[in-house]
Order: structure tokens, then sequence, then C-alpha cells
């Protein structure tokens, strides 16, 4: 089990994250926030690469930089810009991460058969990283992270550079991963995580908003959420008046998806939220996005 | 015979177990000894791991060695080399190798874009740094004392006093560079400590001529040999911190 005690991290004189407390057994996690947000901070904290400002992180108890070699040991990790030597093959920089962790060479090779088997590129094992797509590269990211078959899995924002079908595989990749380790992982896309995470993290203003089911983030939006037909007359007002969550236009109307306290006309038709509605609603006057330095 | 040994309180099955386990973990504990890791390491890593840059590292010591032996000939028209002591140039220009390794393969590079890779990595950076520093020291070791030998073929040389000599400075420089290394990430710091030393020695040899000698050959062989194995002692203990370091928690 891992636990996220208290942790805060500051950077100068900015805080990035302030008392974020979270828990984790096996299963998926999904870290759901904008841009600047602080995901990546977080991650690289649960990583060892940085450590918090206050608070301490354990794993089976214990403070994970205390166990050092040992916590690395059970680790995997893809990194939001996930680097390469440009003229290793998938293969050559396999074997190479394989031994920094600690395999021997013939577990080693029948791994890293397995795992570019598994990604998709096996035609390519010995082919230079400098001719691969980004997508590619982001495969052998995924490979690498497996490597030594880690209790601890952390991907920041893995998606990124992939094409929907892409996407797709590596869902499925990641729940049939999912069953014995902690997963978690870091998106600002919704679906990505909404049909395979056991568990939603968001955070908000440098704290954790919840942790929870999509199910009962979703429900925080239940007989708040409608869709109405706006004739393009009224739409300013109705603007102003309420959050609109999305819209699309058919022939002369508007319809919009928005969210109100309570249903005050006939006409508007109670929805099911989503985690994406949510999502839009939590972070529409999120000062992260317009504060940050990015 | 039976009775006596009835008589001795032995242990039952399950603590000889346990006991034998925890002395196991304890002994298996690969943090516990210095050595003992860089050995394990060694075994599992392998000399093409630990050294991935090796080309790289031979094509540099080579490259450096032709332009220093190129720059000290064309100096040797505006300095006169036959002036100066053979041993101030020995103690002077004895971390040169080292500083070399040191600059450009420390490898503990915070830009280098697979930094994040390796450094989660059960064998992380630090841990090669540890390994690779403890070797370039050696091998710099080696290559003073063929230049010694080198130099013994046209001057008189005592072997074993300019060797101790070589190595103080080699030791005491490298204390100083892996000290600013666990602290400091700068390049440029490094540069300058090369920069201070070199200069330094060079022109307390020039200006306090006298001095500068008899600090250097006053000093009796033995306390050399001192030196040489006290600031090796401090050398492994900052490579001990670089493997181990609970340093890691400040910097961030
Ligand atoms: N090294 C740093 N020094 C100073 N500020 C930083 C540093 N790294 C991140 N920040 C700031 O901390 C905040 C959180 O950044 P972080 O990278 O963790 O966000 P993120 O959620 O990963 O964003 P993205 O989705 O764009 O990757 C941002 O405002 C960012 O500008
Ligand atoms: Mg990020």
């Amino acid at each position: 089990m891992l636990v996220i005690e208290n942790v805060s991290k500051q950077y100068g004189n900015f805080q990035a994250l302030n008392s974020i407390q979270l828990e984790f057994q096996n299963g998926i996690y999904g870290l759901l926030a904008p841009n600047g947000a602080g995901k990546t901070t977080l991650i690289k904290m649960i990583a060892t690469l940085m450590f918090p400002t206050k608070g301490e992180i354990l794993y089976n108890g214990t403070n994970i930089v205390a166990l050092d070699d040992k916590y690395r040991d059970v680790l995997g990790y893809l990194p939001q810009h996930f680097g390469y030597y440009k003229n290793y093959s998938p293969e050559k920089y396999l074997f190479y991460l394989a031994a920094l962790k600690g395999l021997d060479k013939s577990t080693a090779k029948q791994r890293i058969n397995e795992l570019l088997t598994l990604v998709g590129l096996e035609d390519v094992t010995r082919k230079k990283m400098k001719k691969f797509s980004g997508g590619m590269i982001q495969r052998v990211g995924i490979a690498q992270e497996m490597l030594n078959d880690p209790k601890v899995l952390i991907l920041d924002e893995p998606t990124a550079g992939l094409d929907p079908k892409e996407r797709a595989r590596f869902r499925k990749i990641l729940t049939s991963l999912a069953r014995d380790r902690i997963i978690i992982l870091s998106t600002h896309i919704v679906s990505d995580v909404e049909s395979i995470a056991n568990q939603i993290i968001m955070i908000k203003e440098k704290k954790v908003l919840y942790q929870d089911t999509v199910a009962h983030i979703s429900n925080q939006l239940k007989g708040m959420l409608f869709e109405t037909e706006v004739s393009l007359a009224e739409e300013d007002q109705f603007r102003d008046n309420y959050q609109i969550i999305g819209e699309r236009q058919e022939q002369e109307k508007l319809i919009f998806r928005f969210v109100a306290e309570q249903r005050l006309e006939e006409a508007w038709q109670e929805v099911i939220p989503t985690l994406e509605d949510v999502f839009l609603h939590v972070y529409e006057d999120d000062q992260t996005l317009a504060g940050s330095m990015k | 015979m039976q009775n006596s040994n009835k008589k001795i309180p032995y242990p039952e099955e399950i603590e000889i177990d346990q006991e034998i386990s925890t002395i196991l973990t304890e002994g298996m504990d690969s943090r516990a000894n210095f050595w003992s890791f860089l050995l394990t390491m060694y075994r599992q890593l392998g000399f093409r791991i630990i050294f991935r840059d090796f080309t790289e590292i031979i094509y540099t010591i080579i490259l450096s060695i032709v332009v220093v032996t190129g720059l000290l000939m064309s100096l040797g028209d505006l300095l006169i080399w036959n002036d100066w002591n053979v041993y101030t140039i020995i103690f002077t220009f004895s971390p040169v190798t080292y500083l070399l390794f040191a600059y450009f393969f420390f490898i503990f590079q915070k830009q280098k874009p697979t930094y994040e890779v390796e450094m989660v990595c059960k064998y992380n950076l630090y841990q090669l740094a540890a390994f690779r520093m403890l070797t370039f020291s050696i091998v710099s070791m080696l290559v003073n004392s063929v230049f010694i030998i080198g130099l013994m073929m046209d001057q008189s040389i005592h072997f074993g006093y300019a060797f101790l000599l070589s190595s103080s400075s080699l030791f005491l420089f490298a204390v100083i560079l892996l000290y600013v290394q666990l602290y400091v990430f700068s390049r440029l710091v490094k540069l300058l400590l090369a920069i201070g030393w070199l200069l330094g020695n060079i022109l307390a040899s020039i200006f306090s001529e006298g001095l500068y000698l008899i600090i250097l050959q006053q000093i009796p062989l033995y306390i050399y040999g001192m030196i040489v194995i006290g600031s090796f002692v401090v050398y492994l203990k900052g490579l001990k911190k670089l493997l181990f370091a609970s340093q890691r928690e400040r910097m961030s």
C-alpha cells in the first residue's frame, strides 16, 4: 500500500501542492486535472525524483526515501517526456534499462520479447529509435516501465501523442496489468481514465478535491445538470445566468448543456452527468489555469 | 557423550530457522557494505553497462593527451621547463586526468533526456557515478605512474616519492571536487575549481618558489603516505555518500 501523508511541495516561493493526503491499494487510479495543476509534481515525488517540502510518502509503512533501491526495485515510471538514446534500438535500450533494474540476462531477454510483443513493436525491435514515430516511442516507454514487473506503476500523461486506436489498445494493456499492482496514471483527458480507473483523483487549487469512483464523482452533479433549447435571441442572457458545460447547434436553435441549482423550467431536460461534466464544472473557474506559469 | 550433549541448551528448530533468516537478510542487505555493494553491482551490470559511453571516454582521453602534449610543447619555448622543479610539475598536473574524467563523465546531468528513466532504476545514476569515479581515480593513478616513469627517463626522480606526491595531489583534489559535486551540480564550479588548482599551484611555485618547494620537499615520505591514505579514506567516504546518500532528501 502506498500512502501520501500530508505532502506539500514548494518551488521557491511558489506553492505547487498543499497538504495532499492519498491512499493507494492495488488497482488503477486516474489522476485527473488540467494543465499546471501539479500532476507531474505529485508523480515525480512518488517516483523519488523530487522530495516533498513537507510530509512524506510511505510504501507499506516505510518512507520511500529510506527504502531507496528497494523501493526503486518495485517501481515502474513513465515520465511525461520519455527520454531515449536516438541511436539505440528498442531492444538495446530495454536491455540496458533491464540491467540497471537488476534483471539478469536471460530473464531480461524473455521479458523484453514479451513486452515488445505486448506493445506491438515486435517487428521493429532492432530498428534505431530515431526513426520512430511519437506513438512508437511512447510504446517503448510503456514497455520499459514494465521490465521489473513493478508493484507501483506510475505514468505521467502516457497517452500524449497516441492516436485513438493506440489509446484504446493502451487502456486494454493497462487493464490487463492492474490485477496485482498499484497503477497511477495522470491525464487531462477524461476518456483515458473514465472506463478503466477504479478511482479518480482530482486536484484543485493545490489540494485533493476528490478521491472516489467515477460513479460517485459523477453523482456530484446529479439533479443539477440539464439540457435545453435556447433561441439565438436568448443566448447571451442564458450564458450569463448559467454555467454552460456543452453546446451544439441544431438549425436555428442552440442546445445547451448546463448546471443549475434546480430545475426551473418545464422545458429543461435533466441529464445523467458524466465524469467529463464534473471535470468541466469543477475547473470552469479554476485559478491554477489562469495563474499558471505555463 | 550423550549426557553432555543434553546439557547444552540447544535452540529449537524454528528458532534456528529464524536466526538463519535474519542473518541472511542482514548479510544480504547490499547497503551494509560499500565494497560488496559495488561488487554486486559490477557482477549484475558488467563493464558495458556501467561504462556505456566507453568509446567516448577513450576518445576524450586520447584527444586531451594530444592537446595537452601539444600545448606543453608549444609552451616549452615560453616557459623554461628545466627551471621548474620536476616535483612541482608532478604535484600540479597529477589531478588533470582525473579532472577530465570527472568533468565530462560524471554522468550526472539533470538536463540529459534519459535522466528520469535512469534515475528510477534500482541501480541509478548516483550508484553508477560512485563506481565510475572510483574507477576513474584508480585509472588516473595508473596514468600518473606511467607519466612518472616517462619523466624518469629524462630526470633523476625517486619513483616512490614521486608516486606518493602525485597520489596525494590526486586524492586531495579528488576529495575537493567530489564534495563540490555532491552539493553543487554546476559544471562551471568544477571548471573554476580546476583552473583555481592549476593556477594556484603555478603561481605559488613561481612567486614563492622557496617556500613552495620547502613545503613540497621537506615533508617526509611517511607524511605523504599518510596524506594519500587519509585523503583516499575521505574520498571513499564521499563515494559512499554518493552511493547511499541521505542528502538526496535535501536536493530537489
Ligand atoms: N521546477 C519548477 N520550478 C518552479 N515552478 C514549477 C516547477 N515545476 C512546475 N512548476 C509549477 O508548478 C505548477 C504545477 O506544475 P506541474 O508540472 O506539476 O503541472 P501538471 O499538472 O503536470 O501540468 P501539465 O498537464 O501541463 O503537465 C505549475 O504552475 C508549474 O508552473
Ligand atoms: Mg505534467
